[in-house]
Formats: C-alpha cells, structure tokens, sequence
C-alpha cells in the first residue's frame, strides 16, 4: 500500500522515473532544444521527501529560480538549506566574487578548478552524511558549464570519475546533469550512460514544436528502456505514452 | 575462425574489442575473462578504469587494481601508479583492460600507447585484452588506428544484418605477417561464445524476396477474366454485324447503308463487349 501523499507514485513524473536508493548513479542526457530542469527539481522533491540530504552544484540557474520551481512544486529549498539538509554550491556566483584574486573556482589552471570543486563537494557531503545513518544525494546541474569554462575533454571524464567514485559509499548517490551541443559534451554524455544505473534523456519533439506536447523523455534501466511524451504546466508536468497525449489533455 | 583465433593456440597477444553503446562487447569480453580463468593457471591483473569495482569477478587468480581511485592526486587516498604495476609483472601474466578510452583520458594517448608497448613487447605478458568504446573518442585523435597497429587481434563489435545474430568484423594479424580481415556473425550458446562464416546469399534467392510477385487477377476470379489464343483469333475475325460490307457480296432481302455524317459520332469500341458474347 501507499500513500497518496507520497510523491513518488502520486506524481506523474516520479512515478515514471521510479527511481529507487539503489540507484546511485543517475545521468541526465539534454539534448538540444530541450530542458531537463524539471527531471532535477522533481528529484530534488523525491529526495526531500525521503529525508535525504542534499548537495547542489548550480551552474545552470541560480538559487532563487531553484526555489521558486520548489514553492510550486510543493517543497521550500530555502528553509531545507536553513536546516542542513541542502548545501548549494554555486560556483558561477563564487567566481563573481572571486574577481581580482587568484583563488577559489575563478582559476586560469582547469585542472586546479576542477579540484577544488570536486573537495568541496566532498566536504560538503561528509558534512551532510556527518555521523547519522540518512543518505546524501550529490547533484551537479549542469555539467557542459564546466566544458564552457574552458574545461577539456580529458579533465571532464576525470572529474565526472572523482564524482562517481563518491558512490564507492554506499549512502551517496550522484544525479549528473549534461547538455549535449558539442563533441565534448557528448563523449562525457556517453561516458555517464555507460556506466549509470539510470540513463534519462530528454529531447525536444522530431517533428517540431506542437502545443499539447512540450517534449519527450526516455528513462533506460536494466536494459529497458521507455519512452514518455509530456507537456509542461506552470504549476508541473503531465506525462504520457507517445500517441496518448490527445486522450490525457483533452479527456 | 574467430573462435579459433580467441580460445586456440598460438594466443593473441593484445586483443581489442572495439565497441559502442548500442552495441555492447563486454559480453565478449567476460567471455574471454571466464574462458582464461577456466583454461589457464595464469595469474590476471584486471586494470579497473571504467566499471565499478562492486561488479568486477570475484576469484583468486585476478588482481583487480582500481586505477579511478585518486586518479589526478586531488586527494588523500592512495594513488596506483600504473607503470610500477607494469613492471611487476610476469611473461605469464594476462591483462584484462575494462576501458582503453579511459586510460587514454587518465594518462594521454602517448602515455597509454607507450605503456601498452612495453606490455605486449618488453615485458611480453602472455596476453592483453582491452575493451575500446567507440562513442568516447573523436576520429581526429586517430585512436584506433594507432591502437590496431599494436594490437594482434582488433574486433569491432556490429549490429544484425538480415540475421539473427551480430556482427564481428575483425582484423587478425598471424606470426607470419599475413594479416585476415573478416567479417563473421557471433552469438553465445550456453555461456560459450560461437563464431560462423556469414553465407553468401544466393542473389537469385534474394531478388526473389525483394521484388513483390505480380499479382495474376485470374488467380483472385472465381471466373474465368482472360481469353485464350484461339478465342482472341477467333474474336478478331469476327465481322460485327452493323459494320458496312462489300457492296458485291449478295444479298437478299432488305439492306441497310449507314451513310456517315461529316461530323458522325462513331464509337469504333464493340457496344456489346462488356457481354462477352
């Protein structure tokens, strides 16, 4: 039995993603013209709801974008970082304010960039873990900033590793967000779906933009892979089968 | 032949499986792992580069060394170095590589090439094999070229074609010097792994299933639609009634002359022919 409170069968997206504890990798492949920002705030509701502590590594959008999607979708980011569940990490901010010295993200050696990143992640998830027995869910929204940043191909596999090398802990998991519009990009997308227990991919309609679909999204585990379409609403996202959509909206 | 170049003497010396996301080899590859586990008292270094290390083979004769951990120095844990493992191995060992692409990114493509050169021809381990995923390199970086030039064995991993099985196409260079390009189809039958020669196709056959047959409608009639030779002859020496006849033929009785008007409305077409009379 389950409650109808529990988002993760009561919501269209969760419930599609069925994503599990075991699940410690999770890769979101965004192609081009599409946005997976709603795959990240719904996990961000999943992973809240369980009581798991969260680290976020915004690149994408800021902090109150992040919060505002939260009030709609029924979770409050703020307060939940307010009580130590949520460290955010935004690192685009950071080297505003690093401007004029030669420290912190805001380096010329990528290499130093990319490691400093990656220990304060590590810090920030020891911190959250800290001595109880709850999970701690790493996300990095999204990973192709660190490639506009001047990042190479070699430094961003070799990052993406130390991340994953996190999950060697079996009370961390890792959500890995990449939008694919060049080569580089896509090597690292690919490098993510080799080795995820979940592989999510979301893409803009083949056929161009249509008013009762926004998009699709395919969720590929243990070799099965589905194919959803869904349309966006202000307040959340309705999803169906391809072929479905004239039913679910006008029903 | 495949077969017989993977599981029989003389060994391969450095094998590479070249494969993709939708066409996977490390079925292949753990093929090979268990099959030199079964055959040989070899000792087997597993070089982790890629996979997790919860899901690597568990036995006595393998020597996982996880190369992730701590690859770049960024942290306190104990970094592997690769090259002191290389040197501390035997003529007998066997390397079992989980990702080339991986150790190209870890130590640069120079690096890695030269480390697999002092693997197959310095020390002469027994035998390398090392899976080479295709959709993490760029064709301008030439990768696999330069890993087939020191590879014995190179495999690349394709889909089903008018088959029920995939595809290997595969390069094998012999102690002679002669090199066989091959292309064979594979499949697994209870665990072990199965090579054949792809049958050429008969063309004939396969034209046959191309084009569509014609479609006869006397075949699809529950009655007969066409006329024989005999009836078409027949049919065309008959003289239609209506039509005007010699004036010296004779006659008895009545007659009628049908006299054209300059702008007559004659229909050649036989008004009864839908009849069939």
């Amino acid at each position: 039995m389950f409650s109808l409170a529990d988002p993760r069968y009561s919501n269209p997206i969760l419930s599609e993603l069925q994503i599990k504890p075991e699940d410690q990798i999770i890769s979101i492949r965004e192609n081009a013209n599409a946005d997976s920002n709603f795959i990240i705030t719904h996990l961000i509701k999943q992973f809240l709801y369980e009581k798991h502590k969260l680290c976020l590594v915004t690149f994408h959008s800021n902090v109150a974008h992040y919060q505002s999607v939260g009030k709609k979708l029924g979770y409050d980011l703020l307060s939940a970082k307010k009580n130590n569940e949520v460290i955010i990490i935004d690192p685009i901010n950071a080297m505003v304010e690093d401007v004029g010295k030669e420290s912190g993200y805001l380096r010329e050696d990528k290499d130093s960039l990319l490691k400093s990143l990656y220990l304060d992640i590590k810090k920030h998830l020891n911190t959250l873990l800290g001595n109880g027995d709850h999970q701690a869910n790493l996300i990095i929204d999204d990973l192709s900033h660190l490639v506009d940043l001047g990042v190479d191909v070699c430094q961003m596999i070799n990052f993406t590793t130390y991340c994953l090398n996190l999950t060697n802990n079996d009370k961390i998991s890792v959500v890995l967000n990449n939008h694919v519009g060049n080569k580089i990009d896509e090597i690292v997308s690919n490098n993510l779906q080799y080795i995820a227990n979940v592989h999510i991919e979301v893409s803009a309609l083949k056929t161009g933009a249509s008013l009762d679909v926004t998009g699709s999204f395919t969720v590929e585990k243990d070799s099965r892979k589905r194919v959803f379409h869904y349309k966006a609403y202000d307040r959340g996202i309705k999803t169906f089968h391809p072929g479905e959509s004239i039913y679910h909206l006008y029903k | 032949m495949l077969k017989s170049y993977l599981t029989q003497p003389p060994y391969q010396k450095f094998i590479i499986i070249q494969d993709t996301l939708t066409e996977n080899g490390k079925p292949i590859f753990d093929y090979l792992l268990q099959h030199n586990l079964e055959r040989f008292d070899n000792k087997i270094h597993y070089y982790l580069v890629q996979g997790n290390e919860k899901h690597c083979p568990q036995n006595p004769k393998i020597t996982v060394h996880n190369l992730k951990i701590n690859s770049q120095n960024w942290d306190t844990d104990n970094r592997i170095n690769i090259t002191q493992i290389a040197e501390g191995l035997q003529k007998r060992d066997i390397i079992f590589v989980d990702s080339l692409a991986h150790c190209i990114f870890q130590y640069g493509l120079a690096e890695t090439y030269r480390l697999f050169n002092m693997l197959k021809n310095e020390i002469g381990v027994a035998q390398i094999v090392a899976l080479l995923h295709l959709d993490l390199l760029d064709s301008k970086w030439k990768t696999v070229e330069l890993f087939n030039f020191l590879s014995t064995l190179s495999m690349k991993v394709q889909p089903k074609f008018s088959s029920e099985h995939g595809r290997i196409q595969y390069q094998c260079k012999k102690s002679g010097g002669r090199v066989v390009k091959q292309i064979e189809e594979y499949y697994f039958q209870n665990g072990k792994l199965e090579t054949k020669k792809i049958e050429k196709l008969d063309p004939k056959k396969l034209l046959e299933n191309a084009s569509r047959p014609e479609i006869n409608p006397d075949d699809l009639a529950t009655f007969k639609i066409s006329l024989t030779d005999k009836e078409e002859e027949s049919r065309s020496q008959l003289v239609l009634p209506y039509l005007p006849k010699d004036e010296n033929s004779s006659t008895e009785g009545g007659q009628i002359f049908y006299k054209f008007d300059e702008q007559d409305d004659w229909d050649e077409e036989d008004p009864d022919d839908d009849l069939d009379i």
